[in-house]
């Protein structure tokens, strides 16, 4: 439907004030004046389109693409109707997007039957992204007659969250998956490291006969075992509360997480284990245990999409499934970490669990000289203090913590911790 | 803004400012002529600021400008004339500033040519009008006025529908 804008208003309120001017002062030549205006809105009037016959439709360049990683967006305008002399474009911008190339809003000119395809190049934080519509304002040469048309045309895009490679990171956990995989099991099996000797079964392979002991042992024969390796459920448990990812400035502490999470799971599941994913947010995001590529694609698509929940609580974790986190496998919980969260943790070690806690540290980065007065010193020392006993009273109980200080990088930080065996 | 944009735009913007300067400088209304003069670096400062209420503004004084001048004995022809350069130049304002970035610039480009085209037949076709209007002296009653206004503009809109229905 054609609608009334501002500069059809201000030239009508220029036009009808000239009329009022000169029926006041009884002046002709000031109507004359609004000649030139009266003649500008009936051009407008005779160019202006009349029905529109517009088809568009988008196409993201990936549909799944890598933080900050460039996406072309390509919007193909069709014009089934009579031509338009002005068509103008409004896309929406997104929430944290940065336009690399191209413009949101596009003036153009469509003759009948003409086919447009438009088209810019954007970057955008880690999400999940939907359009919906494509925005079109038909109207004359001069823009007086508007026309407004949403058309359909949808579009999706998940981009994911960074992972960095891990080459070393030192952690052995105890197996909890009979299958062949990267950890050594203290069990005899296929293996290559030595475990020890035994007398020789029936069956046993020659070359697995130690020849040294044998000899020294007449009528006897002895054989090598090595330790076998096996594969454990590592269960990744995301930390999205929003009381403990809060907000400095423009730092997110939840995406250092993310990323550790995207990070972790790209790693282990390399290294041929299972895992499992649990992101406590509002909505308890889970994936259950999966191994290989599939398994990072489905766990990387979740974290694209993971938000900071409100109402959720640690307590959740209670009601943990054992089909999500198997009976003794590894949990490596991703958590800043609050004092009140120990119970429910420690609950989890009592249970059997092997845990492993990974905790961004914010506080470090406030050093005590940029603190504005005395009050804030004394609380980011009494903040370091009290983490410290909270990772301390952690490690007592067994549980291994990486004190990650977001300034440093993770790969950094995981590559220099010191071999952690469970 | 096209090349050929920005030079008809700085063209009416001349223009817009030096005939009411003559019509008013010509009859001897000096106090006219200055008040227009400071409009300069008014037109300046809304280059730079580039926000669309300025334009609107600037228009709005020139229009102010040439009824007083009307209603003060200057001459009309200098006048309309004014008020057509004035209007040209402030639907040329009205581009998309950094339309030359775009990576469709030939498509947007086109349509430029052709606003600025159809700018010039209605600026023309209305100064013309005006103009030769300005030659036709009646001498006519209040409601006799009142009426052949409303009739006109409800003439020239009627005739514009039926070209458009045509």
């Amino acid at each position: 439907m054609t609608r009334m804008n501002a500069k059809l208003n201000l030239i009508l309120l220029i036009v009808i004030s000239l009329f009022l001017a000169a029926l006041v002062s009884r002046n002709g030549s000031l109507i004359i004046l609004t000649i030139p205006f009266l003649l500008y809105l009936g051009t407008g009037l005779l160019f202006s389109p009349g029905e529109i016959q517009v088809h568009a439709s988008r196409a993201l360049s990936s549909l799944r693409s890598n933080e900050n990683k460039p996406v072309k967006m390509l919007l193909t305008i069709e014009n089934n109707g009579p031509a338009i002399p002005r068509l103008q474009l409004s896309e929406p911008v997104q929430h944290n997007m940065i336009l690399v190339e191209g413009l949101l809003e596009q003036r153009f000119m469509i003759s009948s039957g003409e086919k447009v395809e438009l088209h810019y190049t954007f970057q955008v934080a880690r999400g999940r992204y939907l359009w919906q519509t494509i925005k079109l304002i038909a109207s004359d040469p001069f823009g007086l007659y508007e026309n407004t048309v949403n058309l359909p045309a949808e579009s999706r895009a998940l981009v994911l969250p960074e992972q960095f490679t891990l080459q070393r990171f030192k952690f052995h956990p105890s197996p909890t998956v009979k299958t062949t995989g990267p950890y050594l099991s203290r069990m005899a099996g296929s293996g290559i490291d030595f475990l020890g000797v035994r007398e020789y079964h029936p069956g046993d392979s020659l070359r697995l006969l130690n020849w040294r002991k044998t000899a020294r042992h007449p009528r006897c024969f002895f054989s090598k075992e090595f330790e076998r390796e096996e594969m454990a459920d590592i269960g990744l448990l995301l930390d999205a509360r929003a009381v403990t990812n809060q907000y400095f400035g423009t730092e997110n502490l939840f995406e250092h997480s993310v990323h550790a999470a995207a990070t972790l799971a790209k790693f282990f599941l390399s290294s041929g284990n299972r895992i499992s994913m649990l992101v406590l947010s509002d909505n308890l995001a889970r994936i259950f245990p999966g191994y290989g590529k599939r398994q990072l694609i489905r766990i990387l698509d979740q974290l694209a999409g993971c938000t900071l929940g409100e109402r959720v609580t640690f307590d959740t974790l209670r009601y943990l499934p054992d089909r999500l986190f198997p009976s003794r496998s590894v949990i490596v919980i991703i958590s800043p970490l609050l004092p009140q969260d120990f119970s429910t943790i420690a609950r989890l070690r009592a249970k059997g669990y092997q845990l492993l806690l990974l905790s961004p540290n914010p506080a470090k980065r406030f050093s005590l000289q940029d603190s504005k007065s005395s009050f804030d010193s004394f609380a980011i020392r009494a903040t370091n203090l009290e983490r410290a006993v909270l990772l301390r009273r952690f490690q007592q109980i067994g549980i291994p913590v990486i004190d990650w200080e977001i300034d440093q990088s993770l790969i950094k930080t995981l590559q220099s911790v010191r071999s952690i065996r469970m | 803004m096209e090349k050929s944009n920005e030079i008809t735009y700085h063209v009416c913007q001349f223009a817009s400012i030096l005939l009411p300067v003559f019509g008013y400088g010509l009859s001897a209304k000096w106090w006219g002529v200055i008040i227009i003069l400071t409009i300069i670096p008014f037109g300046w400062i809304l280059r730079r600021i580039q926000t669309k209420i300025f334009s609107w503004i600037t228009l709005v004084i020139f229009v102010g400008i040439a009824a007083y001048g009307l209603l003060s004995s200057v001459s009309p022809h200098l006048m309309v004339a004014g008020v057509s350069a004035a209007l040209a130049c402030w639907e040329l304002e009205d581009q998309i500033p950094n339309s030359i970035k775009s990576s469709t610039s030939s498509i947007t480009g086109s349509c430029e040519k052709y606003h600025l085209k159809i700018l010039g037949i209605a600026i023309a076709a209305g100064l013309i009008v005006a103009e030769v209007g300005l030659f036709l002296k009646l001498s006519l009653p209040f409601g006799a006025v009142f009426l052949a206004a409303i009739l006109v503009s409800f003439c020239i809109f009627q005739l514009f529908s039926l070209f458009k229905r045509t």
